[in-house]
């Protein structure tokens, strides 16, 4: 639910201050060439769903070209090898019990995966045994980092993040944004 | 009024020649008689020795492929199958399949083929493993994933009662073998990685009715201590040890599940049996000692009342689960003979206590590259912690590096083996460390409740996960070790005929030289081996038996991110290792001298 509001607030604020003004503008949360807007820590694409994020920069000791991710993603990724990949496998890839969302999230909409998330989801097997996606709607571990959730596997389903183990994944510090978000969805 | 109390004694008389207390005396019968392999830890005594030696270091090496069975399941395949006379009991991963074998004719006499709710899939832990059956009074025991404990007639496969041990939608799971004394059946839980309270629990052998509960948390009445006579490293342990080393009432989803091996001995009465990490894994949220998490108990079999209680790793900031089986054995310590009971905790010590009073005698690390503690203050029994290595000490959202062992442990639920006949205790360990951020969660009941991440890697600068080593556990030291590429997860078989036997994740089954842990025979199955070896005898003949069938957090762990640090590959490069030997699949594979 809260995602919805946050992804609404987005769009009537943009609207508002492009009403508002009427020339161009550039505020903190302006988007890049292809849609992309930050907002309250995290990254939105050009249809208000979140999408992950990275800048490039250049490693200090090694003079190589570095991926600094967003908080989101990274939390994602950890959040992942917590709650997800036991059945799911590492890195998304899958295995007997649930299927390689590496693969799904190619197909997988936004709003489809906020669906089986929430509601779960059963699916016979040929063999006449079911996988089961359990329900995670009333779990506030997964329902309040859903973004995040999703943010990483889809890094990982564009092959924008490749097989990186937490440890190795630079990333930004946490938004206070964020911890703002985290207490408020936790009801602190 | 006379008439009446006779009648009572001949009731009194009747009760104490019940069938229960018989089936005590045949079980151990059952189990002294080297033919058979009677419980799913061989003996009371877990020792996992064999008194048979027509296998020995000097034929070994001639071994042969008697028999092969599939089980028709796939993922992790844990424990071992039961040997009876002329009939042999296996087990599956879920569903939780038991299949009884007339060695004989090798016909399936029976089948039980259990319909249990898939959801149950999604709260076990680490794979849908389970750890076997047990036997007594002409019934077979299974504690199925869904926590119904079930009695099946041994001859028809008859269902004759069923219990449920726990809640599946709460998180609790059922996954460790069941151990019958005179006439109960004891059974612990898993789950605590969803925030269950874990209990250990005895049920009546004929009616299926519990007799009593002993959780590992809670008030005094529910973790059946007593405050002036339960002791702690000799010292009382007090009114509400159970819930005052608890925040509120955290102690409500404590964990301390009790997933691993039980062991008796009769000579006492006890029962002993180690408990698991508190929950959740990220110990900011949960501070205290967390009491009775990561202890080792020891409690009346009729009562369950606790006589001593151990706590290994106090405020657990690792994983490092207690649930490691006690091997019970009597060793001369300090010129003194002892009854000793023995345990290789996650936590990488290898403790050697006075199983009567519960003295702590020994405890050392038994992989030399364990850094989280520097060592055990042996008057306190506490772990020195190093700083460094705390996540406690470093906190929520920072990651712990390079903290020795990993969740894993040095060794996990894979149980060691003991030969009195070289006094030594082999033992199958993991070489893994791990970097550790834990994070905040909130606890839904059902639902995980983790708190943490990891990674896991081999020591720096080495490049195998695992050791098979041989180890004296009265002096706390290594005798012998062999290399292996990937953490040993099969428990290990002595026999009197001076071989030591276990699997590895490859798939292979070896056996090695007792005394000096030479290599003598090996021959690869068709799948990874997280099973534990173990031997009987048919028709005058000797043959050992493994199951085969890749899977448990080794199979996970190993898919995670067990690689080499410098690989770039990360995760990928532990992922591809191990599937570049070995696939899912379940079997028992048999061997004999041709």
């Amino acid at each position: 639910m809260r995602v919805m509001i946050q992804k609404l607030s987005g769009i009537c604020f943009l609207v508002l201050a492009l009403s508002m003004v009427g020339f161009v503008f550039a505020p903190a949360y302006a988007a890049d060439d292809e849609g992309v807007y930050k907002e309250d820590g995290k990254y939105f694409d050009k249809d208000d769903n979140p999408t992950y994020h990275f800048d490039v920069k250049k490693d200090e000791r090694s003079g190589q070209d570095v991926k600094v991710w967003d908080w989101a993603t990274y939390n994602g990724n950890r959040r992942y090898h917590a709650e997800c990949h036991v059945c799911h496998g590492p890195l998304g890839l899958g295995s007997s019990f649930a299927p390689a969302l590496v693969e799904s999230l190619k197909k997988l909409s936004y709003d489809e995966f906020r669906d089986v998330v929430i509601s779960g989801r059963t699916v016979s097997q040929p063999d006449g045994s079911s996988n089961v996606m359990p329900t995670f709607g009333n779990n506030k571990n997964i329902m309040c980092y859903l973004d995040d959730f999703y943010v990483y596997l889809k890094a990982r389903a564009d092959g924008a993040l490749g097989a990186v183990p937490i440890q190795k994944m630079k990333k930004e510090a946490k938004p206070q944004e964020t911890r703002d978000a985290e207490a408020e969805c936790f009801g602190d | 009024m006379r008439k009446l109390l006779l009648s009572a004694l001949a009731l009194a008389m009747t009760a104490s020649f019940a069938p229960g207390v018989q089936a005590n005396d045949k079980l151990m019968a059952l189990s002294n008689d080297a033919s058979n392999w009677a419980m799913p830890t061989g003996d009371y005594a877990n020792t996992r020795y064999s008194k048979l030696d027509e296998i020995n270091a000097g034929n070994v090496g001639t071994l042969k492929v008697a028999w092969t069975f599939s089980t028709g399941v796939l993922r992790g395949h844990e424990g071992n199958p039961l040997v009876i006379g002329n009939m042999m009991y296996v087990h599956t991963p879920f569903p939780n399949n038991v299949y009884a074998l007339n060695l004989d004719d090798g016909t399936i006499v029976w089948r039980y083929e259990p319909k249990q709710d898939p959801k149950v899939i999604p709260v076990m832990c680490c794979d849908t493993v389970n750890r076997g059956v047990a036997y007594g009074d002409g019934k077979i025991i299974l504690h199925q994933a869904d926590t119904n404990l079930v009695a099946l007639d041994a001859k028809t496969g008859k269902q004759l009662w069923k219990t449920a041990n726990g809640n599946p939608k709460i998180g609790e799971t059922g996954t460790s073998a069941p151990m019958i004394v005179k006439d109960k059946v004891f059974v612990g839980i898993s789950g605590g990685e969803f925030g269950v309270r874990c209990h250990v629990s005895a049920y009546d052998l004929n009616s299926g009715k519990r007799v009593w509960r002993g959780y590992s948390m809670g008030p005094d009445s529910d973790i059946l201590v007593s405050p002036t006579k339960t002791t702690h490293l000799g010292k009382p342990v007090g009114k509400d040890s159970g819930t005052n080393t608890w925040k509120g009432d955290q102690w409500k989803i404590g964990g301390g599940c009790t997933w691993g091996w039980l062991s008796y001995d009769p000579e006492v009465n006890l029962i002993y049996y180690g408990s698991g990490n508190p929950s959740t894994w990220n110990p900011k949220q949960r501070p205290g000692d967390n009491r009775w998490s990561m202890t080792i108990f020891a409690r009346d079999a009729d009562t369950g009342m606790a006589k001593w209680l151990y706590q290994m790793t106090p405020h657990d900031e690792w994983d490092y689960d207690g649930i490691n089986e006690m091997i019970l054995a009597n060793q001369k310590i300090n010129g003194k003979m002892r009854k000793i009971l023995v345990h290789f905790d996650r936590n990488g010590f290898g403790y050697t206590m006075d199983r009567i009073t519960g003295e702590l005698l020994v405890a050392e690390k038994y992989d030399p590259v364990v850094n989280w503690a520097t060592h055990v203050d042996m008057k306190t029994g506490r772990p020195q912690v190093v700083p460094k290595y705390s996540t406690e000490h470093n906190g929520e959202d920072v990651n712990s590096k390079g903290i020795c062992p990993a969740a894993l442990g040095t060794k996990d639920q894979q149980p060691a083996a003991f030969s009195p006949k070289t006094g030594l205790f082999y033992v199958p360990t993991n070489h893994v460390c791990m970097d550790y951020e834990p994070f905040r969660v909130t606890y839904t009941p059902g639902q995980p409740y983790v708190g943490a991440t990891l990674s896991m890697y081999p020591p720096e600068g080495e490049s195998h996960m695992g050791n098979f080593i041989a180890w004296d556990a009265t002096k706390g030291k290594i005798v012998w070790s062999n290399k292996e590429q990937f953490s040993v997860w099969s428990g290990a078989l002595a026999t009197a005929g001076g071989v030591v036997f276990y699997g590895t994740l490859e798939g292979y089954l070896k056996a090695v030289d007792a005394k000096s842990g030479k290599e003598l025979y090996k021959f690869r199955t068709p799948s990874g081996i997280i099973g534990n070896v173990m031997t009987y005898k048919h028709g005058g003949k000797q043959y050992v038996a493994i199951l085969s069938g890749v899977g448990g957090w080794a199979g996970i762990g190993l898919a995670a991110g067990l690689t080499n640090p410098n690989d770039g590959l990360g995760a990928v490069g532990g992922y591809a290792a191990l599937h570049k030997y070995t696939r899912l699949g379940g079997q028992l594979t048999v061997f004999s001298l041709p």
